[in-house]
């Protein structure tokens, strides 16, 4: 398995500190495949959550600044 | 261990009725009481007038959102971000449970004490790409904690990891039609409901079953998604009501917002670019609307209100393109 790809120096700061996976952990839609290479450590189910934003409403401009 | 199966995606979402939606509505409807009455697709038909409808909810987790809603004088914002984090957790304790009866259904541990508690379940969560304070990614956590995500069983987890952005980037190197190879670089565009995001990213491996990739530039979010469609289509039904007051005093004051949820609607939106949809015109079932109603002003026929798929734009705005209108 090699070393780490993300770059996370290029991540905005606070997100450095987040418990990114070394390896792609991720399949999709959205995420669920774990791509660990240790069988033993795999889970027997994993869940992935999308918890995005279905809405419809009273809308505000939320990001007017791309911040 | 189990061996690995492929990806299933939970479709049977309570109230959704035989449709298999993938996405359950981040809604929930409360009594006045401030107990919760229903949520996601049980809140159709649960809106009685009586109650008080949250929605978009997640992104009032951050101070900052929160504050920019408020300032702008969004009835439906949350009080604080202590309210939305209750919104959120309430939701969120919902999905758990249906994912939860899903998953031990399907697994054939219902019925069998402690159900799927003794599984390694791995819960993981992706974030806002606008999310950018650890804060508000701690304050996540706690609400999905909260919400049952993790604390089941001994060998239960729950992650926050990827930004959506970077979820989404891994979804096209994983699942796309396109062959990556040493080098490649891809963009994507993961255009959603409230959020847009970028991520820009370079191929490192190749490997078919452990590719790797880098971020070439900080991945960004903006504040553009889908929901504006369905606020410039409210905008547009508001606008035929009012012009006729007598109409207007007979609908419910919620009537354009009712339109952008219905079925149809969304249909419409979601399909729009299809070649099978793209007619000259669309017509909107109005529920509560008479089948035999017609009002040529409204635009309403037989019970259904008429759209038309575009019209020129105005010279002073033309740039080669149309844009929908009444």
């Amino acid at each position: 398995m090699g070393a780490p790809n993300h770059r996370f120096s290029q991540l905005p700061p606070p997100l450095r500190e987040l418990p990114l996976h070394q390896h792609i952990p991720f399949s999709i839609p959205l995420q669920a495949h774990k791509m660990n290479g240790d069988a033993t450590a795999q889970p027997d189910i994993v869940v992935a959550i999308d918890f995005g934003t279905t809405y419809t409403g009273e809308s505000p401009t939320l990001y007017p600044d791309h911040r | 261990m189990t061996p690995r199966t492929p990806i299933q995606v939970i479709s049977d979402w309570p109230g959704s009725g035989d449709r298999g939606e993938h996405k359950v509505p981040t809604t929930l409807l409360y009594h006045a009481s401030g107990m919760l009455s229903s949520w996601g697709f049980l809140c159709t038909g649960d809106d009685d007038g009586t109650k008080t409808r949250r929605e978009f909810f997640k992104i009032f987790l951050e101070a900052g959102t929160l504050a920019d809603a408020q300032a702008q004088g969004i009835s439906s914002a949350p009080s604080s971000t202590l309210e939305a984090q209750r919104f959120a957790t309430d939701y969120l304790s919902h999905v758990y449970a249906h994912v939860k009866e899903s998953i031990e259904r399907e697994t054939g541990r219902r019925n069998l004490p402690g159900g799927w508690a003794g599984l390694a379940v791995e819960f993981v969560f992706s974030v806002p790409t606008t999310w950018t304070s650890l804060g508000v990614v701690n304050t996540f956590k706690t609400v999905i904690r909260s919400a049952g995500f993790g604390v089941e069983g001994p060998r239960h987890s729950a992650e926050v990891d990827l930004t959506e952005a970077e979820a989404a980037a891994v979804a096209t190197l994983k699942t796309s039609a396109v062959v990556f190879d040493m080098g490649s670089l891809f963009l994507t565009v993961d255009a959603g409901g409230g959020t847009a995001d970028l991520a820009l990213m370079q191929v490192t491996s190749a490997d078919q079953q452990v590719p790797q990739m880098k971020s070439l530039n900080p991945v960004t979010g903006v504040g553009i998604g889908a929901t504006m469609i369905d606020r410039m289509f409210m905008k547009m039904v508001e606008a035929r009501v009012n012009a006729y007051p007598t109409i207007a005093a007979a609908l419910p004051p919620d009537y354009p917002a009712r339109l952008a949820r219905s079925h149809q609607f969304r249909t419409f939106k979601h399909m729009f670019g299809e070649r099978a949809y793209m007619q000259p015109v669309f017509r909107i079932p109005m529920e509560g609307v008479a089948h035999d109603f017609s009002h040529p002003g409204l635009g309403i026929e037989n019970g259904r209100m008429v759209f038309s798929m575009c019209v020129p734009c105005p010279p002073s705005r033309c740039r080669g393109l149309t844009y929908l209108d009444g």
